[in-house]
C-alpha cells in the first residue's frame, strides 16, 4: 500500500515536473521586452474598460448547486453497483435490486423537481403581460 | 520514523499550512484555493489509513464538486477584497475574540491530548469500494436511503433558497 | 523499482508523443475535409514527412516566443492555472491498464503505473480538478472574454460530469469492479462481449459527455472564436498558452483511453486472447517482423520510385528518395535477416513481451480512432448554442443516464 502510495506521489511529480521544467526553461531562453501595450488586457483593440471582475450572472451558481447535490449522490452509487454482481451470486439479488431502484427513485425526483420548477432552463421564461407589451406606435416611438 | 510517519507528518503539515492559508489569504480567491489544497492533503491522510474509496470520494465531492461551487461563488460575486475583510470592531472585541480563540485551541488540544482511540490498525482492503458496498447493503440500508432522501431535500431547499434570491434581484 | 520507474515514464513518453502527432492529424484532417493540403513545408534536411515536421517546428517556435504577462491580471493565478491544467493531465493516466498482466517469477504484474482498487473513480477525482485550471484562467486574466470563457467552460463540464460518471455505472454493473484491469479482463477477447455491444446506449452517453468534457466541438463554447475571442486562454501566450493546447490533446488522448478501455475491451486484441498470443508468440514475431519487412519494401519502393513535383529547388525535392531508400534497405535486411536466421523460438518472457507489446499496441490503435472521431466531428458539427448544451446535458442525457442504469440493473438480475 505505501507502495502503492509512493507510486502516486512519483506521478504527481513527474507530471508536474515536467511542466515546471519547461515552464523553466522557457523562461531561460525566451526574449523579455515588456512594454505598455503589450501588457495591456485584450478588448478587441481598445483599451480596457475597468476590471472583469465584476458581478455575473447566478444561473451559473444554481447549476453548480444542483451539480454537487446530484454528484454526491452518484458517489453513493458507485459503491452499490461494484457489489451488485456479487450479491445477484449470493442469491440476494432482489434486495440488492429494490435497493438500487429506491436510491434511482429518489434521484429521479430531485431531477423532475428541479425540472418542473423550470431550474434547468437556461434562459428563463419572459412572461409578458399586458402592462408591460407595448403598441407599435410606442415601440417606433422610441 | 517508517515511511508511514514521514507521509503521514508531510500530509498533516500541508493540512495545516493550507488550513492556515485559508483564514489568513487577503484574497477570498486564495482562501477558497488554499481549502482545495487542505482536502487533498485530507485525502492523503485517508489514503494512509487504507481508506481509498474515502480518499477518492473526499476529492471528487468535495475538491470537484462543493468547492468547485465556492470558487464559482466568489468569481461571481467578485466582492472587492477590502468589503469582505473589514471586520468592524473595537479593539477590546479584538481581544476577546482572540482570546476565546486561544482558550477554544487549549481545550481542544487537551481534549485530543486525553482521548485514546483503540482498535486494530487498519488492513489492506479496509478501506476498498467493495467493502464499502457491502456494509452498505447489510448494516446501512436504512442510512443509504435516507442519506438519498436528504440529498433530495437539501437540493429542494437550495433551489428554493437560491431563486428566492435571484427573484429579489 | 526499475520496472515501476519504467510503467511510470512508458506511457507518459508515449503519451506526450501522441500529442504532436494528433497536432498534426487535427490539421492535416481539418485541410483535407476542407479540401485543401495543411501543413506541407517544415522539413529537415529535406523530410517534411507529411507536415508531421510542423509541430516539431511550432514546439520550437512556442518555446522560444515571448511569454507576455498582462499587467492587470492576478499574476499567482494567471501563472498557476496552465500548470494545474497541464499537470492534472498527466497525471489522469496512471491507473489504465496498457496490455494483459504479466506471469514473473516473483508473481503477476500488471502492466499500469497505479496499481489502484478504486481505478475509474480515480480518474474521474483527478479529472474534476481540471476544472479549477480553467476557472482560474479565466478568473486571474482579468479579461471579460476569459472570464466568461471560463465560466462557461467550467458550468459545462460541472454538467456533463454527472453523466459522464453515472453512464459508466452500467458498465461497473456488469464487471463488479472499479478496477480499470478487470474490466478489461471481464470483457473478454470475442468482439460480442465488448461492452461496446453490452451497453451501447451507455457508450453513446459516455462519448458525448467526453467531448464536453475535454471542451471540443460541438461543446466547444469556451473558446468560442466568434464571440469569446479564444475563451478562457485568450490572454496565454508562449509556452503557457502551448500547455493549455497540449492539456487539451492530453485530455483526448485520456478520454480516448477511457473509452477503448471501458467499452471496446482496452488492450483485448479481437478475437485472440492473451493465452492464445502467448502460445503463438514465436509465430507472430516471425511472422510480424516478415510483414513489417515486406511493408517497408514497398513503402520504401513506392517512395523512391515515385517522381515528386514540388515547387521548392531544396532537398524537399528529393524527399522520396531520402525517406525510401533507407526504408528499402531497412526492408531487405531484416527479411534476409529472418530467412538466414529461420525461426525464433521465444522464451516464456519473451512470448509474453511480444504478446504485451501486441496488446499495447491494438491499444493504441484503439486509443488514435477515437482521437480520430474527436478531430473528424470537431470538422463536421456546428457549435451548440449555450441553452441547447445545458438542456442537452440536464434534460436528456441524465435521464438517459438514469434509465441505463435501471435497465442495466433488471438486465443483470434477469441474466
Amino acid at each position: 500500500m505505501l507502495f502503492n502510495f509512493a507510486n502516486i506521489l512519483v506521478f504527481v511529480l513527474v507530471g508536474g515536473g515536467f511542466v515546471g521544467v519547461s515552464l523553466f526553461v522557457s523562461r531561460l531562453i525566451q526574449p523579455r521586452f515588456p512594454t505598455l501595450e503589450k501588457g495591456l488586457i485584450y478588448e478587441c483593440g481598445e483599451i480596457p474598460v475597468d476590471n472583469a471582475w465584476i458581478n455575473y450572472n447566478l444561473r451559473y451558481y444554481l447549476v453548480a448547486i444542483i451539480f454537487v447535490i446530484f454528484d454526491v449522490e452518484i458517489a453513493f452509487v458507485y459503491p452499490v453497483a461494484t457489489v451488485f454482481k456479487n450479491w445477484i451470486a449470493e442469491g440476494k439479488g432482489m434486495i440488492a435490486f429494490i435497493e438500487i431502484m429506491v436510491f434511482a427513485l429518489i434521484l429521479f425526483v430531485g431531477l423532475i423537481y428541479v425540472w418542473k420548477k423550470g431550474d434547468l432552463n437556461w434562459f428563463k421564461e419572459v412572461v409578458v403581460t399586458e402592462d408591460t407589451r407595448r403598441t407599435p406606435e410606442e415601440a417606433t416611438a422610441l | 520514523m517508517s515511511g508511514f510517519d514521514i507521509l503521514f507528518f508531510v500530509f498533516a503539515g500541508f493540512a495545516l499550512v493550507s488550513a492556515m492559508g485559508v483564514v489568513v489569504s487577503p484574497n477570498p480567491v486564495y482562501s477558497a484555493l488554499s481549502l482545495v489544497l487542505t482536502l487533498f492533503s485530507v485525502a492523503g491522510l485517508f489514503l494512509l489509513l487504507q481508506a481509498e474509496f474515502l480518499a477518492v470520494v473526499q476529492v471528487l465531492t468535495y475538491a470537484g464538486a462543493i468547492l468547485v461551487l465556492f470558487v464559482f461563488i466568489i468569481m461571481l460575486l467578485n466582492l472587492s477584497d477590502f468589503e469582505l475583510m473589514e471586520v468592524r470592531m473595537g479593539n477590546l472585541g479584538k481581544a476577546l475574540l482572540t482570546l476565546a480563540a486561544v482558550v477554544a485551541f487549549i481545550t481542544l488540544a487537551f481534549v485530543v491530548h486525553l482521548t485514546r482511540i483503540t482498535g486494530d490498525p487498519a488492513v489492506e482492503g479496509f478501506g476498498d469500494i467493495s467493502t464499502l458496498g457491502r456494509e452498505i447493503f447489510t448494516h446501512y440500508v436504512i442510512p443509504f436511503e435516507i442519506a438519498g432522501v436528504l440529498l433530495t431535500v437539501s437540493l429542494i431547499g437550495a433551489v428554493m433558497l437560491a431563486k428566492k434570491n435571484l427573484t429579489k434581484e | 523499482m526499475t520496472a515501476t520507474l519504467l510503467k511510470i515514464f512508458v506511457p507518459f513518453g508515449v503519451i506526450m508523443q501522441i500529442v504532436p502527432v494528433l497536432i498534426w492529424l487535427e490539421r492535416k484532417g481539418a485541410a483535407y475535409i476542407q479540401d485543401r493540403r495543411g501543413p506541407n513545408r517544415a522539413s529537415i534536411a529535406g523530410v517534411r514527412l507529411g507536415g508531421l515536421i510542423h509541430s516539431l517546428a511550432d514546439v520550437v517556435k512556442l518555446i522560444f516566443k515571448e511569454d507576455i504577462w498582462p499587467t492587470q491580471a492576478n499574476r499567482l493565478i494567471y501563472a498557476l492555472a496552465p500548470f494545474i491544467a497541464m499537470s492534472v493531465a498527466c497525471v489522469t493516466f496512471a491507473v489504465i491498464p496498457w496490455a494483459a498482466p504479466l506471469n514473473l517469477s516473483s508473481g503477476t504484474m500488471s502492466l499500469q503505473a497505479l496499481d489502484f482498487n478504486t481505478g475509474i473513480l480515480f480518474i474521474f477525482a483527478i479529472a474534476s480538478i481540471g476544472v479549477y485550471g480553467i476557472m482560474m484562467a479565466g478568473w486571474g486574466s482579468n479579461n471579460k472574454f476569459s472570464l466568461l470563457g471560463g465560466l462557461r467552460a467550467s458550468a459545462q463540464m460541472v454538467s456533463y460530469e454527472l453523466t459522464l460518471s453515472l453512464s459508466v455505472v452500467g458498465v461497473l454493473m456488469l464487471a463488479g469492479s472499479v478496477e480499470l484491469g478487470s474490466i478489461v479482463a471481464d470483457q473478454g477477447s470475442e468482439v460480442w462481449t465488448w461492452n461496446l455491444v453490452r451497453q451501447p446506449l451507455g457508450f453513446i452517453l459516455f462519448v458525448v459527455a467526453a467531448f464536453a468534457e475535454t471542451n471540443r466541438t460541438p461543446f466547444d463554447l469556451a473558446e468560442a472564436e466568434a464571440e469569446l475571442v479564444a475563451g478562457y486562454h485568450t490572454e496565454y501566450s508562449s509556452l503557457k498558452f502551448a500547455l493549455f493546447f497540449m492539456a487539451e490533446y492530453v485530455n483526448m488522448i485520456i478520454a480516448s483511453a477511457l473509452m477503448a478501455t471501458l467499452f471496446l475491451g482496452g488492450w483485448q486484441v479481437p478475437f485472440a486472447g492473451t493465452e492464445f498470443l502467448r502460445d503463438h508468440a514465436s509465430n507472430i514475431f516471425y511472422y510480424g517482423l516478415l510483414a513489417f519487412g515486406l511493408f517497408s519494401i514497398l513503402v520504401g519502393g513506392f517512395l523512391a520510385l515515385r517522381r515528386t513535383k514540388v515547387p521548392w529547388k531544396d532537398a524537399r525535392r528529393f524527399e522520396g528518395k531520402i525517406l525510401g531508400i533507407p526504408a528499402l534497405v531497412v526492408g531487405i535486411g531484416l527479411i534476409f535477416w529472418q530467412f538466414t536466421q529461420g525461426p525464433v523460438v521465444l522464451g516464456t518472457l519473451g512470448s509474453q513481451a511480444t504478446a504485451a507489446i501486441l496488446q499495447f499496441s491494438v491499444f493504441l490503435g484503439k486509443i488514435l480512432f477515437f482521437c480520430w472521431v474527436f478531430i473528424w466531428v470537431r470538422w463536421t458539427l456546428p457549435r451548440f448554442r449555450y441553452d441547447q448544451l445545458m438542456a442537452l446535458g440536464w434534460k436528456v442525457m441524465l435521464p438517459l443516464a438514469l434509465i441505463n442504469l435501471v435497465v442495466t440493473a433488471v438486465a443483470v438480475l434477469i441474466l
